[in-house]
């Protein structure tokens, strides 16, 4: 029993959750922590890499409900544990009280993580979707992103369940063990577009932005952090059952995945609110992990997992400091603030490392995930592929960059300085252990394959192998993590010396201190970079073409033609009972015919 | 053609449901429809009553215990005692519902009956 | 215990509702009865599971009028009891009784109509308690007594009597060709009948039963009954008389032995009732007729289900949907408001409890685990993937998606804080509300409990020998040498 224990923790969280319901609000912040608490306490009393428990749940032999453990169950869940972590810590902090739901939605993914058979994933899948819906309506605004969220949300939960029901019917066995190739070629088709869905793939992604910037600050971190892996897990699962790497099947989600990272990252450089850019970054860069993960090949899918502890990581990180300011400014957008890193550094040191992992550059663990993925698109010889990617990635520095200089340099413009203060404690606190992982990542990135390799070999892929823990080896080269950090920090320093000592007094300059074009600027002339950046970007060739093909008239379309059939369904309900009699009488003659009267 | 009252009584019952409905389906005032749901259900009760033999059968009152054939069936009778009691109140109900309607409204029409639709 | 009691009590009681009502004041008089109901039902329930009580009033077996208490009358009589008593003891509906005797009377009487439906095993005492039931939930529909009430209640009148013409015409051809109107001897005997009757047959008695059942396109005269009754009643309709209705649909076919096609038939309009009804609730403004449309489309949903050979599914979608639709509807009357849906913002602010009771309802409507809608829902689209493939199911999801835009908005409306209406729960009025609220959650969780009584109830109305040898006693089997004797 005692090596069980660990598989129910899900169970526990969501315990947790409806008992937070019942507690007050002080009490209730506490369970995020407690739960993590409980999970890691479990964990390390019996480590168990593999289990399974099994229970009798609807009296029927082959919908037995299933929990296992295995590596790559746990590396998710592990992600899930460090979101909660951090957001355990920092909602101490804030005036928030969406806690008790924040526990039913990562107990819904850990025993959709934990699942051994379909009905437990949707049963886990289902939980997480209405729990992480429940918080979306305690904005005070409108409520109609809750709305878009769960129902396409159930779009996806419908396709998945059709799915489950394709194998299960076909396998008379929801066991994930027992599904055949065969059957996995009618049902994960199906499961496929719930997964993506969730993931916020394009063209499923409408529901994304809404929805984050709808959610309470800390929450969306958790959603993005967390809840978006779930789409990812699934991906992976779904590649296990159904070796698609060689279909067009894989082809076309490699694509959907690499045109997701592309076409989001524009619309990141043109978003003018702070929650707003993360989002559509956070969709482009689970668009980077589908498409490693849809490659199939060892490295493809070692570099989506790799990407996804990155952006799990790095996600909530950022989502973390920005509620953080938000809270203490109560600004929303990049022109309304600007000028906060003097009095708020700590969040320009947290938010400047979140950005260069971001962006892949050395020295900081994104690197080592990019590298892997590039490596595995050249490896397959998606060169068109690879060339998008890059681009996207490239790309993303314009809105990286937004995201230091719009809320920390330059002049504030709505914020008050002399008010301002550092985020909170809770919040600080809560950042270390991002930071600290970032930094751990980036110098010993191979170390992460000691999780990976065993993931590699459970889904029947071969392992890389790596020699020692900073050094990390493809096909194509190596590099060394801890070696490129030790040059940069020496670098660092070394300029910072020099800086210093060349440094002459600094003095303060008004905002309207500058010439513009000739001109002298007046007070309403909005100066501010995070001002209409990227608001020209539609004039580039294509760019332009494809920003304008959204989604949303597809999904206006589906909405008025919807609403033409419930006009038309009510039309037949005219309330007329003359035309209730004729229907009647008609009825009552096809049942004669159908049940053989005219013979 | 022998067209004895056995012959006729089904058709004709028969007749009275369809003409019933039929006038249910046409008519629009809400008392010639009540008319027809009545003489429709006449009609069906005229059917229980045709399929009972009643033309060479006996009274069913077993006089002689011996005799146990020839007798009317008795529970068609019964039935429709049934029947008709359950349609005089149904009649009862939709006329008094129809002049309490027709007080508030001042229409007897069906088609018009249309405060609640869609 | 006689299952007799379960229609003498209430009929009994109607009887006397004056001077009882005297005893039992404030209109508590049919909740009362409804509890004694349930309690009754709930002690039975144990043995019935074991062996079915088969009572016959008047004469032997073949003859005579014969009550069946098998264990799905007992476990339906003991559900719509409980749900009833929630609507029964809404505010709403004991003003009605408080103020006229006649109403408690009319309430009395349609719970023994419905009682007598689940109980009969004669033809032609459906036929009778099914017009118990109608005719006193004609009357009910009339108790507000206002020009939409009137309406809705002549609109059901007229539906209800097409649907008691044909029934009777049925009735009489089984008659004719069979001697006999005991649904256990007819199942026997039903396969002698002549292709030509047996087709009148049929399609006049499926053709009552749609109407009763409310599907499509036999049921367009529901929502505006709902709508005019109000939203107590109308709770009390779709918890109570639509699973009787339901019940007797079940029961009926499956021992008439129908054709394929006739069964093909009732899944094809089942979900077409479904695809229907959520539209027509998609845009409705009107809470109850919203919530009316919502309850068609699940008796469509049931009933695809329960002829696509979910048999067991459907008695667990039968509860939860009793179960779901009386504590909303319970809501919008303790609302106490017009029905329309804007009235309902921001009522899970003034009241959590009701607030979340109603979330965790709609939610289970929608099919989420871990709540009971989950496991009904998801047993019966396995069994239309069997049976029928998988368009049926991606059709079942597609309205639900249907069902969960507009169900959404409404939870997105009680959450929802600036409140335009004033109006204050007793709280003393929601406590009831607990009880949905247990057996939506505790079947979600643990369905295999509910599930283990629904195989037995299933069993029971599927397995027509047992039916036969329970009713008729084990050597009565009607052979066909017997079929003209007797009567004739």
């Amino acid at each position: 029993m005692n090596d069980t224990l660990f598989i129910l923790t899900p169970l526990f969280f969501v315990a947790l959750g409806v008992l937070g319901l019942f507690t007050p609000k002080s009490i209730g912040k506490l369970f995020p922590l407690i739960g993590v608490a409980l999970a890691i306490g479990l964990f390390a009393y019996t480590p168990a890499y593999t289990g399974m428990i099994s229970f009798d749940w609807i009296g029927i032999p082959s919908m037995e409900l299933t929990a296992i453990i295995s590596p790559i169950r746990l590396i998710f869940f592990a992600m899930l544990l460090l979101t909660l972590f951090v957001y355990g810590l920092a909602t101490l902090n804030s005036k928030s009280n969406e806690e008790p739901f924040t526990m039913i939605a990562a107990g819904g993914m850990g025993i959709a993580l934990f699942s051994g058979d379909l009905i437990t994933l949707f049963i886990g899948w289902e939980i997480m979707t209405w729990g992480s819906y429940i918080p979306l309506l305690f904005r005070k605004k409108d409520h109609k992103a809750a709305r878009r969220y769960l129902v396409f949300s159930l779009f996806g939960a419908a396709t998945l369940l059709t799915g489950i029901i394709l194998i299960g019917s076909h396998e008379n066995s929801f066991l994930i063990s027992s599904i055949t190739r065969e059957s996995a070629a009618l049902g994960v088709p199906f499961m496929l577009i719930g997964f993506l869905l969730k993931s916020g793939t394009m063209p499923f992604h409408r529901w994304v932005p809404s929805a984050y910037s709808e959610s309470p600050d800390l929450f969306t971190g958790f959603m993005s952090a967390a809840l978006s892996k779930a789409g990812v897990f699934g991906l992976i699962l779904a590649i296990t059952l159904l070796p698609i790497s060689e279909t067009l099947f894989a082809t076309i989600i490699a694509w959907l995945g690499t045109l997701t990272s592309l076409f989001a990252t524009f619309r990141a450089i043109r978003e003018e609110e702070i929650k707003g850019l993360l989002t559509w970054s956070s969709i482009s860069q689970v668009g980077y992990i589908v498409t490693a993960v849809a490659l199939g090949s060892s490295l493809g899918v070692a570099g989506g997992i790799f990407h996804a502890v990155n952006h799990t990581i790095i996600k909530i990180l950022l989502f973390t400091v920005v509620a953080g300011i938000i809270a203490r400014t109560g600004k929303t957008r990049f022109d309304q603030m600007g000028g906060l890193i003097y009095k708020m550094p700590f969040s320009f040191i947290a938010v400047l490392m979140g950005i260069i992992a971001l962006a892949g550059m050395p020295p900081l663990g994104g690197f080592a995930s990019k590298w892997l993925i590039y490596s595995a698109l050249i490896e397959k010889g998606d060169v068109l592929q690879l060339v998008v990617v890059i681009a996207a990635s490239t790309t993303a520095f314009l809105y990286n960059f937004k995201l230091i200089y719009g809320i920390f340099l330059g002049h504030p413009t709505e914020v008050d300085l002399s008010t301002a203060k550092e985020i909170g404690w809770g919040y600080r606190l809560a950042l270390v252990v991002p930071l600290g992982l970032l930094m751990a990542i980036g110098m010993f990135p191979s170390a992460l394959f000691t999780v990976i390799n065993p993931i590699l070999t459970e889904i029947g892929l071969e392992p890389i192998l790596q020699g020692s823990y900073a050094i990390i080896t493809t096909s194509l080269g190596s590099y060394n993590g801890l070696f490129v950090m030790e040059t940069f920090g020496g670098a660092f320093a070394i300029i910072l010396a020099l800086f210093s000592l060349v440094k002459s007094k600094s003095r303060d300059l008004n905002r309207l201190d500058i010439a513009y074009a000739g001109e002298t600027p007046t007070e309403k002339m909005p100066l501010h970079y995070g001002f209409a950046v990227g608001r020209e970007i539609h004039r580039i060739l294509f760019v332009g073409y494809w920003l304008k093909k959204s989604t949303t008239h597809f999904y206006n379309w589906v909405h008025s033609i919807t609403n033409q059939f419930a006009s038309l369904a009510r039309l037949i309900y005219n309330g007329n009972m003359a035309f209730f009699f004729g229907v009647a009488f008609a009825v009552a003659l096809l049942l004669w015919i159908i049940a053989g009267g005219n013979a | 053609m022998n067209l004895s009252l056995e012959t006729v009584l089904p058709a004709f019952s028969l007749m009275l449901i369809l003409l019933g409905l039929w006038g249910v389906a046409t008519r629009k005032n809400l008392i010639k429809i009540f008319i027809s749901l009545s003489i429709a259900e006449t009609g069906v009760n005229l059917l229980y009553i045709s399929m009972t033999g009643f033309v060479h059968g006996k009274v069913p009152i077993l006089a002689d215990p011996t005799v146990t054939s020839g007798y009317v069936d008795p529970l068609p009778h019964a039935m429709i005692l049934t029947s008709i009691v359950i349609g005089t109140a149904v009649t009862a109900l939709g006329l008094a519902l129809t002049a309490r309607y027709h007080e508030r409204t001042g229409t007897l029409n069906v088609t018009k009956m249309k405060e609640l639709k869609n | 215990m006689h299952p007799v009691l379960f229609i003498a009590v209430p009929l009994l009681a109607a009887f006397l509702a004056g001077p009882l009502s005297q005893i039992a004041r404030k209109g508590w008089l049919p909740s009362i009865i409804l509890v004694i109901a349930a309690i009754a039902a709930g002690s039975m329930l144990p043995s019935v599971l074991v062996q079915p009580i088969n009572e016959t009033v008047v004469i032997a077996a073949p003859l005579g009028i014969n009550l069946y208490a098998g264990p799905a009358a007992i476990l339906l009589i003991l559900v719509t009891s409980i749900f009833g008593i929630l609507l029964t003891g809404s505010k709403e509906l004991r003003d009605h009784f408080e103020k006229s005797t006649p109403s408690t009377v009319l309430a009395l009487l349609h719970f023994a109509g419905i009682f007598g439906i689940f109980l009969s095993g004669d033809l032609f005492n459906i036929f009778v308690f099914l017009e118990i039931a109608a005719l006193s939930a004609y009357a009910m529909t009339a108790f507000s007594d206002t020009t939409a009430s009137l309406e809705g209640a002549i609109k059901y009148l007229l539906a209800g009597s097409i649907a008691s013409i044909f029934l009777l015409i049925g009735i009489a051809v089984i008659y004719l060709h069979t001697g006999t109107l005991n649904l256990a001897e007819l199942s026997s005997t039903m396969p002698m009948v002549p292709a030509a009757a047996k087709a009148v047959i049929i399609s006049a008695i499926l053709l009552a039963l749609a109407i009763e059942t409310e599907l499509f396109p036999l049921n367009l005269w529901v929502p505006d009954v709902y709508e005019g009754s109000g939203s107590a009643l109308s709770g009390l309709f779709s918890a109570m008389t639509i699973k009787a209705t339901l019940y007797l649909l079940f029961r009926v076919i499956t021992l008439f032995g129908v054709d394929q096609s006739i069964i093909d038939l009732l899944i094809g309009a089942g979900l077409l009732t479904m695809i229907v009804g959520e539209l027509g609730a998609l845009r409705q403004t009107n809470a109850v007729r919203m919530l009316a449309y919502s309850s068609v489309a699940q008796a469509g949903l049931i009933v695809a289900g329960f002829f696509a050979g979910a048999h067991s599914a459907a008695i667990v979608a039968m509860i939860a949907h009793s179960a779901v639709k009386a504590g909303l509807f319970l809501i919008i009357a303790l609302a106490g408001l017009s029905g329309s849906v804007a009235s309902l913002t921001g009522i899970g602010l003034k009241n959590k409890f009701v607030g979340v009771t109603a979330t965790v309802l709609i939610l289970s409507l929608l099919g989420l685990p871990p709540f009971i809608g989950f496991a009904g829902k998801l047993l019966i689209l396995q069994g239309l993937n069997s049976s029928v493939g998988i368009g049926a199911v991606i059709l079942v999801l597609v309205a639900s998606l249907v069902e969960a835009w507009y169900l959404l908005k409404l939870v997105s409306l009680i959450w929802k804080t600036e409140s335009t209406v004033e109006f204050s729960f007793k709280p003393i009025h929601t406590v009831i509300l607990i009880l949905p609220l247990i057996l939506v959650i505790a079947g979600g969780v643990y369905p295999k409990a509910i599930l283990s009584l629904t195989d037995k109830v299933a069993n029971d109305l599927v397995d027509i020998q047992s039916y036969r040898t329970n009713v008729l006693g084990g050597s009565a089997t009607i052979e066909s040498t017997d079929l003209n004797g007797g009567t004739q």
